[in-house]
């Protein structure tokens, strides 16, 4: 049985050998098939290896841009534009002195000394000049030197130039952003570090409208020469949504030149800036004494004589030296009587809690970088509500200021105050902050002064404007107390009053009176009918139906409750007087 | 694997090897072409932003209200919006504000003015003041009533 199995083993010998042979040629077979299809998979499927070499060279996709700025409408505020830079390899540079002469000759700004020590640093890479003129790439051609080339990169551009210079801001040569929305959106501009690939490249859309802004612009510049002011700022705001349409701080800049420009003229003095805005405050002293119940529109309190408070005095610029309702406080601007209406509302506690609900104890809320703390009173004794009641004491920014206005006249709750247009099914969820009487009383109060009180010059010819008037004494820099003629003058104005929509706030630096005020420097001489020209110019552009005539009778029908009303004195200085000791 | 089967597969591998190098070159030209249309596309795209950017540029608010200043051109004021139930009614309420001067058969002058038929809702004093704007008077016509003043 052994020998069959014997030979018949010898037989199987080639047979399991050639088995084996098979099996090495299949799997080599296998190996190539495998091999191939990965290759194929490799060169069909993925591209980005073409790509990354392009990218490698400078070329091929489309760089990674920063995102252009739009306005409301969609124009374009700021974009980018392809901008040469001039580079060397220094290596490849035979007389590098020669070379760096050469240069220098074709370069503006470019020092021969200070690139032939950079060239002589034996790298393989220096720059010559970031961004420059098509003049001097041609120029740099024509010198024909080895080992100097261009590299291509984006720059920003600012088309509208000065016109919202403080809003944009500006961005450094690698297009980082320094200054007002570019700084303060820099991750949503560029196009985040990570999680916002998305938003990469995508414009940002701001709720600034250019025609608006223009037209702020213009008139403020019409009244900062008019009056020969130091600077100035105007706001104007969408009630409902808290959108800034337009927001102008003068003296501006060019963006495409900033380092040109001197730090004054790149100060934000609407929303970097905080001021003691005086007589504005009395809106929010009136609300928080209407809104505790303390107080209603009818009270009458005490302005017969200077009011005093330990050492000190308050006093009216313009004193009636008698009895005054809220209404008659607010429109003759009556210190004495915002003072008496602040402790009527419950003093420090009532007011510290209007001004924290009003936001005004805080920095700004808005996507701007500039945003300026304001200052509050280290010690709250009696003396600090008194003067803040009429806005001494207590610095805010004019922003600050508007929005507060807003909630006051809007619909009684804060809205937060954005530069980024609202989506059109956005919906407004805002804290309450006084109640619906309370804003119904405001607004009468507002038209009241615009129409017949300190306001008076501050009126559009077509459409219902309420406002106040604010005129303060500017603080010394450095020193205690206030300058004897420096004055801060504004203005808030709401439009169209009988459905209020836009608050615009202008705020004039260091006015000066001319003949055409007879010499007064007050709010009401000089940032009143700014306010009021402004309101002409913007209404029909904002799409504002004139409606004056048809609803100023509500207004009117209300004041006939008092008939013993015993009219005002418009062309009269406003009480701005500030507290001083009285010995 | 019998030897029919071997030769099958050595030239499934060849035509596979040639396919792989037929593509190889169609891609590699195929990405060659993608790049420069990229290089063209990048180039266009920056001409583009360039023209844009030169546009907003000549349409800035500033420089557009110095053009239309010089071509006696005036901004949309408030006074110039009316409703457009008002269309039509402007002729009639100019009419009424220029009383016509008409021999009786009398031969007594009298001045007659025309009333403006009001449509129902329209507020009176808003029919005034668009009334006031200065024109020439228009013939008359259209659907008014004429009454001695």
């Amino acid at each position: 049985m052994n020998e069959p199995s014997a030979g018949g083993s010898e037989k199987m010998k080639p047979v399991v050998c050639s088995r084996g042979r098979l099996r090495l040629v299949g799997v080599v077979f296998a190996i190539g098939f495998v091999s191939l299809g990965i290759r194929l998979v490799d060169m069909v499927g993925d591209n980005s290896r073409g790509a990354a070499s392009a990218a490698a060279a400078g070329l091929g996709e489309t760089p990674a841009i920063r995102a252009e700025i739009l306005d409301r409408r969609g124009n374009l505020l700021a974009g980018n534009i392809e901008i040469p830079s001039v580079a060397a390899d220094p290596s490849l540079i035979g007389n590098k002195e020669l070379a760096a002469a050469k240069l220098a000759a074709v370069l503006r700004n470019v020092d021969a000394g200070e690139l032939a020590q950079t060239l002589a640093r034996g790298q393989r890479f220096a720059w010559v000049k970031r961004q420059i003129s098509p003049v001097e790439q041609k120029a740099v051609l024509e010198l024909g030197i080895p080992g100097i080339f261009f590299v291509s990169g984006e720059h920003r551009i600012y088309p509208s130039r000065q016109l919202a210079s403080h809003l944009l801001g500006f961005v450094d040569l690698d297009n980082n952003g320094l200054a007002g929305v570019e700084h303060a959106l820099q991750t949503r501009l560029s196009g985040g570090p990570r999680g916002a690939a998305e938003l990469s490249g995508r414009p940002m859309q701001l709720s600034l409208d250019s025609r608006v802004q223009h037209a702020v612009r213009d008139e403020l510049r019409r009244s900062t020469s008019s009056f020969r002011a130091q600077g100035g700022c105007g706001i104007v705001r969408d009630i409902k949504t808290g959108e800034l349409v337009a927001l102008v701080s003068l003296p501006d800049f060019d963006p495409n030149a900033p380092q040109t420009a001197a730090a004054e003229r790149r100060k934000n003095r609407c929303s970097g800036e905080v001021y003691e805005l005086g007589s504005l405050f009395k809106i929010i002293t009136a609300a928080t004494a209407l809104d505790s119940g303390a107080v209603t529109l009818w009270d009458k309190f005490d302005a017969t004589e200077p009011m005093r408070i330990g050492k000190y005095r308050v006093s009216d610029y313009h004193a009636k030296k008698r009895w005054l309702t809220v209404p008659e406080i607010i429109a003759h601007s009556s210190n004495i009587g915002a003072a008496r209406m602040a402790f009527a509302a419950g003093g420090k506690e009532r007011q510290l809690e209007m001004l924290e609900r009003l936001g005004l104890t805080v920095r700004p809320e808005i996507e701007l970088v500039e945003r300026g703390a304001p200052l509050m009173p280290e010690r709250w004794p009696d003396i600090t509500t008194a003067t803040i009641s009429y806005g001494h004491g207590i610095a805010v920014t004019p922003l600050h200021f508007v929005e507060a206005v807003s909630t006051l006249i809007g619909d009684g709750t804060r809205i937060p105050t954005t530069l980024v247009k609202r989506e059109p099914d956005w919906q407004a969820d805002g804290e309450r902050v006084v109640s619906d009487a309370t804003v119904r009383d405001m607004r009468w109060l507002l038209w009241l002064t615009a129409a017949k009180g300190t306001g008076e010059n501050g009126n559009s010819d077509s459409y219902l404007v309420g406002g106040k008037t604010g005129t303060a004494d500017k603080v010394r820099v450095g020193r205690r107390g206030y300058q004897d003629r420096a004055v801060l003058a504004s203005y808030v104005g709401v439009f169209p009053m009988e459905a209020p929509r836009y608050a615009v706030l202008v705020v004039l630096d260091e006015p000066k009176g001319n003949e055409a005020t007879f010499g007064f420097r007050t709010g009401g001489w000089t940032a009143a009918p700014t306010v009021g020209r402004i309101v002409d110019r913007i209404g029909p552009l904002l799409g504002l139906k004139p409606s004056k005539d048809s609803a100023e009778a509500q207004f009117e029908a209300r004041l006939e409750v008092r008939p013993a009303w015993d009219g005002y004195h418009s062309r009269t200085e406003e009480g701005f007087a500030a507290v001083r000791p009285s010995g | 694997m019998n030897p029919r089967s071997l030769i099958i597969a050595a030239l499934l591998t060849l035509i596979a090897a040639a396919a792989v190098f037929t593509f190889k070159y169609e891609v590699r030209g195929l990405e060659a072409k993608r790049q420069a249309l990229q290089n063209e596309l990048d180039r266009e795209y920056w001409r583009l932003q360039l023209a844009r950017a030169e546009l907003e540029y000549l349409r800035r608010p500033e420089r557009l209200a110095a053009q239309a200043s010089q071509l006696d051109m005036v901004a949309a004021t408030a006074e110039r919006i009316i409703e457009p139930v008002m269309i039509g009614r402007r002729q009639e309420l100019l009419l009424a504000n220029n009383p016509l001067a008409v021999a009786l058969p009398s031969g007594a002058l009298v001045k007659l003015r025309a009333r403006p038929a009001l449509p129902p809702g329209l507020d009176q004093r808003l029919l005034e003041s668009i009334a006031q704007a200065p024109a020439s008077p228009p013939p008359m016509t259209g659907p008014i009533r004429v009454v001695s003043q």
